[in-house]
């Protein structure tokens, strides 16, 4: 086992693994910018080497700095935590060629999942189910309605060259198909200067449902059910939770079967994340994390389990201490994203947060709906 | 709560706008749901503002109660409440 290991981020995340180290008799190391030399990480941690100025570019994204500081420190390993490097092949290869572990999965596998077609493609080999479409452009009309009829309507056609919802059209059924295939095709080529297009299955109020797996680099790789993270504004997750309201035990087990089956194939190790769109039953691959997730704890409630723990054991060459047949789901857990944002527009309202004399973050009794809206102004009664 | 935040903690503006996590855990979805509005009851932020009203709202929305809701749902209510 690890004797210490260096934390390459801040805020929560890298309490979270502070305190997983602890537990385990590691000693940890924080690293930090200089703008958060008082942040609470950097206090909580045996050791902490500053490591560049506030951008995060200069600091937690400097990874030769961050290889410098292991170096200085003694640590043995690096966990991401999320964001930052976390998921950043070149990074998990430095560590590597430095005989430094990388806590997470091998740099060829993040490299695989972080670049959208060859992750569609290798999660389409392994057996996950990807959104049906037509395989690559469609030259004409009647190729066109051959491909939407194979898939199923309703379709969407998609510029090839896209993005930002132009060249994109809704086809409900075959007879708006010629419309829809004509007015994408030619905004296509207003906007991209290239009318090719594409069909892809049209999901109409999907949700957001994601898999956590967990290998162990030798084979083996269990599934911990989903999560559901269908709250969203701007594609960040708001509200998260596990079980899934819409998920049957059947389908659980299906999917996750498939899901754990596909990463074990690949021999990856530690956590990971395939993320779905799912409707009527049905699950479309959109993507997978090779890191940790922000909502893990979700997971780890429901399941009794230290995904930490369990990555920082995995990457110290221990196999994992649960099997399939021991992961279990009691009860249900949501976790709520706590944002410095102000409503409406979610602007950031970073800050000064309370004064020593008052309360900051605590529990303090229940306060009455009606009563909320003192929330934010300052309470000064404590 | 999953949280860095202290007393007297200056929340830097170079990074994430994520203070805090709380999570909650009951025997079944209801008991959950009514935790967490217990806790966020209990939840106080004070100095900055923070994304809890959005949830002391949100709870108070059946089809959150219910657990009837798509990846369009929260952006669609938003526009709705405050017309953004």
């Amino acid at each position: 086992m690890f004797e210490k290991i260096l934390i390459a981020n801040r805020g929560e995340i890298a309490l979270r693994v502070i305190r997983a180290c602890r537990e385990m008799g590691i000693k940890s190391v924080a690293v930090h910018s200089t703008a958060d030399t008082d942040a609470m990480h950097v206090r909580m941690a045996d050791e902490s080497v500053c490591i560049g100025p506030a951008p995060s570019s200069e600091s937690y994204l400097n990874k030769a700095a961050i290889i410098s500081a292991c170096e200085i420190t003694g640590a043995q390993a690096v966990h991401p935590g999320y964001g930052f490097l976390s998921e950043n092949a070149s990074f998990a290869q430095a560590l590597e060629d430095h005989g430094l572990t990388f806590i997470g999965p091998s740099a060829e596998h993040i490299r695989i999942m972080g670049d959208k077609i060859t992750a569609k493609e290798t999660a389409k080999a392994l057996g996950i189910p990807v959104v049906p479409g037509s395989e690559g452009g469609v030259a004409d009309f009647e190729i066109a309605m051959k491909a939407a009829e194979e898939i199923g309507f309703p379709v969407i056609i998609k510029a090839t060259a896209g993005g930002g919802g132009r060249g994109m059209k809704v086809a409900k059924d075959a007879s708006e198909l010629e419309m829809a295939f004509r007015t994408a095709r030619s905004e296509a080529k207003n906007a991209f200067g290239n009318d090719e297009v594409y069909i892809e299955k049209y999901l109409q109020k999907p949700r957001h449902i994601e898999i956590q797996v967990f290998g162990d680099g030798k084979g083996r790789a269990v599934h911990l059910g989903e999560r559901d993270c269908s709250l969203q504004r701007r594609h960040q997750k708001v509200f998260e939770e596990a079980p899934g309201p819409a998920i049957t035990p059947k389908m659980r087990a299906e999917i996750g079967a498939i899901c754990a089956n596909a990463v074990a194939k690949i021999n990856y190790i530690g956590a990971g994340t395939v993320e779905f769109l799912y409707e009527d039953g049905k699950f479309y691959f959109i993507e997978m994390n090779t890191r940790l997730q922000v909502e893990h704890p979700v997971t780890e409630y429901i399941f009794g389990v230290d995904l930490v723990r369990e990555q920082i054991r995995v990457a110290a060459g221990l196999g994992m201490s649960f099997a399939q047949d021991e992961l279990e789901i009691n009860g249900h857990a949501i976790e709520v994203r706590i944002n410095a944002e102000k409503l409406p527009n979610f602007a950031p309202c970073p800050g000064k947060c309370a004064p020593s004399t008052r309360r900051a973050v605590l529990a303090c009794g229940w306060i009455p709906r009606s009563m909320a809206a003192i929330r934010s102004r300052p309470i000064t009664t404590a | 709560m999953d949280s860095a935040l202290y007393g007297g903690y200056s929340i830097p503006p170079y990074y994430d706008s994520l203070i805090g996590k709380l999570i909650v855990h009951g025997r079944d979805r209801p008991e959950a749901l009514a935790r967490l509005q217990r806790a966020l009851g209990e939840l106080i932020i004070d100095g900055v503002d923070s994304s809890i009203p959005l949830f002391d709202m949100l709870l108070a929305e059946p089809e959150i109660q219910s657990g009837d809701y798509n990846i369009h749902w929260l952006e669609k209510w938003l526009a709705k409440q405050f017309g953004t």
